[in-house]
C-alpha cells in the first residue's frame, strides 16, 4: 500500500462564505482523500466546496516568540482601534439623543 | 408511449434485472460497514453501497409503474427464484463475525474491490447505453445514475491501482480473486429474456451481451499493465473467451450465497408483509 498521508479538510457551507477547518483524514492516495473528504465532511450536510490539503504542505507557525513578541507592543493590537470605534459609536448616539432633546 | 403487453412484460423483466444487480451488490458490499481496511474507507464503501440500493429503487419504481406493482414488494416480497441478478454479485466477501475471534468465511478486500470495480465498468457501459434509450422514463433515470457512477469508477480505479501496484501480497490477492471471479463476471453479460424484442422495438440500443466486447477492451487495459490474468484473447477482430461464463442468474438460478442473502434481506419484511412502514 502507498504510504498513508494525513489530509486536513476545510469546507465552505455556502458560496461566498469562509472556508472553515473541519478535521482530518488518512488516505493512501489524493483521489481517495477526495472521496473520503466528501463522505466524512459533506455527506450529512452537503458543502458548497471542500479544500483537501496534505497536512505536510501546511506551513504551521507556532513559535511563541514569533507570534507573541517578548517586548511589550500592545499599542499595535487591534483592541486600541476597537476602543475608538466604540467611542465614535457612543458619540454618534449622544449626538442623536441631543437632537431628539432639541426637538422636544 | 404505449407498449404492447409483450414489450411491457419484457421491459419490466429487464428493469428488475438491472435493479436486482444493484440491490444484491449494494447489500453485499454494505457488509463491509465496520470491517473495511480503515475507518475512512468503511464510510466510503458503505456509502457507495447505499448508492447502488438507491439505483435499484429507481428501477423498481419504473417497473412498478409499468406493471401496476409496488417497488418494496419487488425488493422484498418476490420469491427467491424470481430475482435476476448475475450470480457473481450474490456471494459474501466479508468474514462472518464470531465473538470468539475465529471468524469464518472466504473473505478478502481484494475480491470485494475487484468485483466492485469490474462490475462498475460493466454497469457504466449499460448505463451509458440506456441514457439514450427509447423509453423516456428509463433514459431520464439513467442520466441521474450516470452522474453518481462516475465517482464510483473513480473510487474503484484508485483501489485497483493501489492493490495491483503496491506490494507482492496485494498483487497476489488481486490475482487470486480475479481467477475466482472471472466465470461469474462473464455471467454479467447473460441477457434477460425479451431483450431482442426490446431492441427490435427501438427501446434498447444495445443488448446486455453486446456490452461484452467493449467491456473486455476496457478491462484489458486495467489488467495488462499489472500483469494480471485476463479471461479472453483476440482472434482477428473477435474476442474469444478462455473461461466458461457462469450463467443462469438472469433466469433466476442462483447459488448458496443467494440463499443466505435472500433469507437475511427479506427477514424483517416477511414477518409482517402487510405492515405499514
Amino acid at each position: 500500500m502507498p504510504a498513508m498521508r494525513i489530509y486536513e479538510v476545510f469546507r465552505k457551507d455556502v458560496e461566498g462564505g469562509p472556508f472553515q477547518h473541519q478535521g482530518s483524514l488518512k488516505a493512501p492516495t489524493p483521489e481517495l482523500a477526495m472521496h473520503y473528504a466528501r463522505e466524512i465532511y459533506s455527506r450529512r450536510e452537503e458543502a458548497a466546496k471542500l479544500w483537501v490539503v496534505p497536512k505536510e504542505e501546511i506551513i504551521e507557525i507556532a513559535d511563541p516568540d514569533f507570534l507573541h513578541p517578548p517586548i511589550e507592543r500592545t499599542y499595535r493590537m487591534g483592541k486600541a482601534y476597537r476602543v475608538s470605534v466604540e467611542k465614535r459609536r457612543l458619540l454618534r448616539e449622544r449626538e442623536k439623543e441631543g437632537s431628539h432633546d432639541a426637538d422636544a | 408511449m404505449t407498449l404492447t403487453p409483450e414489450l411491457q412484460q419484457a421491459l419490466t423483466r429487464y428493469l428488475l434485472t438491472i435493479g436486482d444487480d444493484e440491490l444484491v451488490l449494494g447489500s453485499r458490499d454494505s457488509e463491509w460497514t465496520g470491517v473495511a481496511p480503515m475507518v475512512e474507507e468503511d464510510v466510503a464503501f458503505s456509502s457507495l453501497a447505499q448508492d447502488e440500493i438507491g439505483h435499484a429503487r429507481l428501477c423498481y419504481v419504473l417497473a412498478a409503474e409499468l406493471s401496476d406493482g409496488d417497488a418494496d414488494a419487488f425488493a422484498f416480497l418476490r420469491p427467491r427464484d424470481q430475482f435476476y441478478h448475475a450470480r457473481v454479485l450474490e456471494d459474501r466477501t466479508t468474514p462472518v463475525y464470531d465473538p470468539e475471534g475465529s471468524h469464518q468465511g472466504h473473505a478478502d478486500w481484494a475480491r470485494a474491490v475487484a468485483r466492485r470495480f469490474l462490475y462498475d465498468l460493466f454497469d457504466d457501459l449499460r448505463v451509458a447505453s440506456l441514457t439514450t434509450c427509447g423509453y423516456e422514463p428509463l433514459a431520464g433515470a439513467m442520466q441521474k445514475v450516470q452522474r453518481e457512477e462516475r465517482y464510483h469508477l473513480w473510487h474503484g480505479e484508485a483501489w485497483w491501482q493501489t492493490l495491483a501496484g503496491s506490494s507482492p501480497e496485494s498483487h497476489a490477492r488481486l490475482e487470486e480473486s480475479l481467477r475466482e471471479l472471472w466465470p461469474g463476471l462473464l455471467g454479467l453479460f447473460e441477457e434477460a429474456p425479451g431483450e431482442h424484442l426490446l431492441q427490435d422495438a427501438g427501446i434498447l440500443s444495445t443488448r446486455t451481451s453486446q456490452l461484452l466486447a467493449p467491456w473486455l477492451e476496457r478491462v484489458q487495459t486495467c489488467c495488462e499493465p499489472y500483469n494480471l490474468p485476463f479471461p479472453a484473447r483476440k482472434v482477428g477482430e473477435q474476442w474469444q473467451l478462455d473461461i466458461e461464463p457462469l450463467q443462469g442468474g438472469r433466469q433466476g438460478q442462483h447459488g448458496p450465497g443467494w440463499d443466505d442473502l435472500y433469507t437475511e434481506m427479506t427477514m424483517v419484511r416477511s414477518m409482517e408483509p402487510e405492515g405499514a412502514w
